[in-house]
């Protein structure tokens, strides 16, 4: 035991003889592995905020189809859906894409009844409505950045009604610790977003909720019972509805599939840093060959040599993976996942106005590890295998 | 006598590697925290957001399923058709089209070449 820890330890001084390439060599693990974990963390994230957005959300979503896509269906739905037994309430709502400001920016329009909530609520600084005659809108953390609005801001029409347009007014805004798609959404009345979109009676969707236990057959009430016709239109228009297990079931369920391409390009990236490292942590060493051929030359053994290296290693990659998780963690949690948010999440910026949501756990980190060690492993080991296998006189020259 | 330099360097790849685990546990064992603020934010919008897009310039099935069931841009047959999107490209929280896709349940499918 002494022998080995004895051996253990020329593998620590090993990492000292060379520190430029020890350097290299954790630098380049950090670099593939930090921004890597970042991605997992975040993905973890948005996908325990999805698991809030299908829990707190509705039972069922009801659209129509137009054409074989998902399209808005009138509002005279409500009344029908409402009737079929099981059903508690049935909410419409609109949801669509808008451009505001003149660098036209990107934000999403969501009609719903505000006046069902209390006028403050946790999630909004500022307040939902107050009947006024202007538009009243709760925006989101990056839109009011990027157009340098506060409550109390007016807006110029932005929208054509055929009825006239009104000024609106920013009521409220969302804050930076509500789920990210608060970033650039608009939200309002129900009765305001018609106007915006200049399309009175219509829904994008309509949000049922249901008794316990009654979700199927409403899904089956609406899909076979429930008539819809289109305004100025007498075709019956065919209804899809999602439910809560449907969104459920979207949710990935391995590590493997959750980050689908994802994965796949830092296997690229991977792949690389595998040229990079074998080059950085043995291959084309000279200063190897000679420190193994005495080390032979002094009456080494071939495996004590390979036990050296393997762990010098083992603790290169230690130290590259350890040093990218403390960094992908302090990325994410204390810089607020400047950069590298921007990449993953589209529509972010560069420094995200929202708390950006992460969980690390154990899992990746430990493949993250398993696969440095791999390649930090294949450089180091090959190289010494290579030159313990000779005499020493051939190794030193 | 001995070089104190390898004691020093073990002693600081052991203080990362210890700051690391035990940052991954805390984690692990810490409650996804249950704020009322998130709460309530879906219960005034209904329940919206799913994925990695925070607007619908692009892909909305990539901001939320329930508004546009698959990605427009999906050029799948066609191999790797997939990566076309580019919010899908660089996705890191892959899912699959809401109902199976176009064609789903039943609707006319996309014609296939025998």
């Amino acid at each position: 035991m002494r022998t080995f820890l004895e051996i253990s330890r020329t593998g620590l001084v090993a990492i000292l003889l060379h520190p430029l390439r020890s350097l290299a060599t954790i630098a380049a693990l950090v670099v593939v592995l930090a921004p890597y974990l970042a991605g997992l963390g975040l993905s973890r994230g948005i996908e325990q905020q999805a698991e809030d957005s299908i829990r707190f959300g509705a039972d069922l979503y009801v659209t129509a189809r137009w054409l074989g896509r998902d399209g808005p269906l009138p509002v005279a739905a409500v009344e029908e859906i409402r009737k079929l037994e099981g059903v508690t309430d049935v909410v419409p709502r609109i949801v669509g894409r808008i451009v505001l400001g003149k660098n036209s920016q990107e934000a999403i329009l969501v009609g719903v009844p505000v006046e069902r909530f209390p006028p403050a609520l946790a999630c909004v600084e500022g307040r939902l409505y107050n009947g006024s005659r202007l538009n009243e809108l709760v925006i989101g953390t990056e839109l009011a950045r990027h157009l340098h609005l506060e409550v109390g801001s007016l807006l110029p029409p932005f929208y054509h009604n055929a009825k006239g347009e009104r000024l609106s007014q920013v009521v409220g805004l969302f804050k930076s610790d509500v789920p990210i798609w608060q970033a650039n959404l608009v939200v309002t009345s129900f009765a305001t977003a018609a106007a915006i979109f200049d399309q009175e009676g219509l829904a994008t969707d309509l949000l049922v909720s249901c008794r316990p236990g009654y979700q199927d057959a409403v899904r089956a009430a609406i899909v076979d019972t429930v008539s819809v016709r289109p305004p100025g239109g007498n075709d019956v228009l065919s209804l899809r509805v999602t439910t809560r297990d449907d969104l459920k079931a979207l949710l990935p369920a391995g590590l493997l599939h959750r980050e689908g391409i994802f994965n796949l390009h830092f296997l690229l990236a991977f792949t690389l840093a595998i040229l990079v490292i074998l080059v950085t942590s043995g291959f084309g060493l000279s200063e190897r060959r000679r420190e193994i051929g005495i080390l032979k030359a002094t009456g080494w053994q071939t495996d004590e040599v390979l036990l050296r290296s393997l762990v010098e290693s083992f603790l290169l990659s230690l130290a590259g993976a350890s040093l990218a998780i403390v960094l992908a963690f302090a990325w994410l949690k204390w810089l607020n996942g400047i950069w590298i948010g921007s990449i993953f999440l589209a529509g972010a910026d560069v420094s995200p106005s929202f708390r950006v949501p992460f969980r690390l756990t154990p899992v990746p980190a430990l493949l993250g590890f398993v696969v440095s060690f791999v390649v930090v492993m294949s450089g180091t080991l090959y190289s010494s295998w290579r030159a313990a296998t000779v005499s020493p006189r051939e190794a030193m020259r | 006598m001995r070089s104190t330099a390898p004691t020093i360097l073990l002693a600081a790849i052991l203080t990362v590697t210890a700051t690391a685990a035990v940052q991954l546990l805390i984690e692990a064992r810490s409650e996804y925290p249950q704020e009322e603020s998130a709460v309530s934010f879906q219960r005034l919008v209904g329940g919206l957001g799913f994925g990695p897009a925070l607007d619908l310039s692009q892909c909305p099935c990539t901001f939320d399923p329930r508004l546009e069931a698959a990605c427009g841009l999906d050029l799948e047959p066609v191999p790797a058709g997939g990566c076309f999107c580019p919010q899908h490209g660089t996705s890191i929280f892959y899912y699959p089209p809401l109902h199976g896709g176009p064609g789903a349940h039943g609707e006319a499918r996309h014609a296939h070449l025998p």
